[in-house]
């Protein structure tokens, strides 16, 4: 299948499970940022991971600029995954960009997922100083980013990663981050950086029909506590939990309690 | 005059005023309305072929289909089966025969247009909620219609693949570290990059007058050192418009000593015809 192939999709768990999980990573990682959480559902859950295409090990040649200018062009491709796995009794969870992407496409296409999980993930992450919006950035500073990437890729993808990691503790985490990051072609990296950090999908949130799960940490440097609140506050019959740790990948740095928060609300 | 008729004249007359008064690059999206205004459609939308992996929905409405991303290939294949004409649709097909099922959920009628253009192809989907009877007349007028979308799209498509290009250029000269100076044969247009702006004291780079440009010209030279010797090269170059100069020296004392290696040389192509300075400070 040309799909399993573009997206390196993978399916664990149980294959008889009437229910499926499928985890959708966020930018500079790939599905296995997933591999401490995924355990815990193995045996009642078809789990199906893939990567984005341009990270992980999906096929780089199918990678498009015009295609991911957007994120619509990664709503189709997990609307194409559904659809070619034949999935029923979906639950998205998606990390980050991967979050909004999930419920873009459960809004484009009506009926593609039961419930929605969202780690770390915002509808914007610029200001908005006319409708008194804490995105985190200002254009400036998105600029800076922007030209940081540019003038010296490597060196960016150290620094981020530790900041966006926030576990200072535990380098080996920001470490990892860092390569995974350094191993994305660094043009593909700056297009998609710039194409998550200018979207704008406030308006999306009041249309959603399913079910969702926000998941919140404390000192994330790409999505202050603040566009949790906002989310819960707009999407209806969504839930927020607050989960124990720092920085922007709960997932990785405390993935029981993400355990936990995703098994109270299954 | 049918009703039909009115209809594919009223769109005819209507995109012809609003190229002349308004804005190109609101100029598609008023068109694709005034199609679903004009039909009484429930959805329009123009999809664009933008390479292989991507077919990108624009001026859609509803507007939340707008920038979604479709497979390109099972829709132009469609459109390829069908020689690229038409396709009418009083009854939607069956999802497993309608590539554009994700589009066309809950409609009962659809009308795709293909339009050839370039750089990238194009189709426009208008779809109804109720059935439509299509008769030979609603298809005269939808022909009608598509050779003016043509026009449009053709129009628009141009417009901002031309506004990249000056901008990509503009971006790229402006970085030059040399002072560029184009003047233009035709008399009425000449351009400068940002330090050919600095040096020739002009009030900003981009676009300039050629009267402007060479009154900064001489005002330059004037300056040099070497003013008379530069006369007599200058002397010697127009007097042969095919001529090129290189490693000609331009001497200043003020504002601070400085010396350019200048070159000029015609630049001559089917578009354009005009002379090109370059000042290498050195």
């Amino acid at each position: 299948m040309a799909i399993a192939r573009k997206n390196n999709i993978h399916i664990i768990g149980n294959p008889d499970a009437p229910q499926t999980l499928v985890f959708g990573h966020g930018f500079g990682i790939d599905q296995t940022s997933f591999k401490e959480v995924v355990t815990a559902f193995t045996d009642d859950y078809k789990i199906v991971l893939y990567d984005n295409v341009g990270g992980g090990k999906s096929d780089i040649a199918a990678f498009s600029f015009n295609r991911y200018a957007t994120t619509d062009g990664y709503v189709k491709d997990i609307a194409d995954i559904i659809q070619e796995l034949g999935l029923t009794n979906v639950t998205f969870v998606g990390h980050s960009v991967s979050g909004m992407i999930g419920l873009l496409t459960s809004l484009q296409y009506p009926g593609i997922f039961e419930r929605l999980i969202m780690i770390g993930s915002s509808p914007r992450y610029l200001n908005d100083e006319e409708q008194d919006y804490i995105g985190g950035f200002n254009q400036q500073s998105l600029n800076d980013l922007y030209a940081a990437m540019e003038s010296n890729y490597h060196a960016w993808a150290s620094g981020f990663s530790a900041l966006a990691m926030n576990q200072p503790q535990r380098p080996e985490l920001a470490a990892g981050f860092a390569a995974s990051l350094t191993a994305i072609r660094a043009d593909i990296a700056i297009a998609v950086a710039r194409s998550i950090f200018q979207l704008d999908h406030r308006d999306a949130l009041q249309h959603v029909k399913i079910p969702v799960l926000i998941l919140q940490t404390a000192d994330d440097i790409a999505v202050p506590g603040a566009v949790s609140e906002y989310m819960e506050a707009r999407i209806p019959n969504s839930t927020r939990i607050k989960v124990q740790t720092t920085g922007h990948f709960p997932h990785m740095s405390a993935p029981q309690e993400v355990v936990s928060a995703i098994k109270t609300f299954l | 005059m049918t009703s039909w008729d009115s209809k594919a004249l009223s769109f005819i007359n209507q995109t012809s005023r609003w190229d002349k008064e308004k804005h190109i690059g609101s100029f598609l999206t008023f068109s694709i309305n005034l199609l679903r205004t004009l039909l009484h459609a429930n959805i329009t939308l123009q999809i664009e072929f933008q390479d292989e992996f991507t077919a990108r929905v624009k001026n859609a409405y509803p507007e939340y289909l707008e920038d979604m991303v479709l497979d390109p290939e099972p829709i132009k294949k469609m459109l390829y089966s069908n020689a690229f004409k038409t396709i009418y649709w009083p009854a939607i097909p069956p999802p497993n025969h309608n590539v554009l099922k994700d589009l066309l959920q809950a409609f009962s009628s659809s009308v795709i247009i293909p339009l050839h253009t370039e750089p990238a192809n194009s189709m426009i989907l208008l779809g109804w909620s109720e059935p439509v009877e299509m008769t030979a007349a609603f298809q005269e007028c939808i022909e009608t219609m598509r050779i003016r979308l043509k026009e449009i799209i053709t129009h628009s498509q141009q417009h901002s693949h031309f506004q990249r290009v000056a901008a990509r250029f503009s971006a790229i000269m402006h970085a030059m570290p040399h002072a560029i100076i184009f003047i233009n044969n035709d008399g009425y247009s000449g351009w400068v990059n940002q330090p050919a702006a600095e040096l020739l004291e002009l009030s900003g780079a981009g676009e300039q007058l050629p009267a402007i440009l060479s009154d900064a010209m001489m005002q330059l030279r004037s300056r040099a050192t070497n003013a008379e010797e530069i006369y007599q090269e200058a002397m010697q170059l127009f007097s042969s418009p095919a001529n090129v100069i290189t490693n000609w020296e331009w001497k200043f004392d003020y504002p601070t000593e400085k010396k350019y290696n200048v070159i000029c040389m015609p630049v001559s192509s089917q578009q354009v015809s005009g002379r090109l300075w370059i000042f290498e400070a050195v």
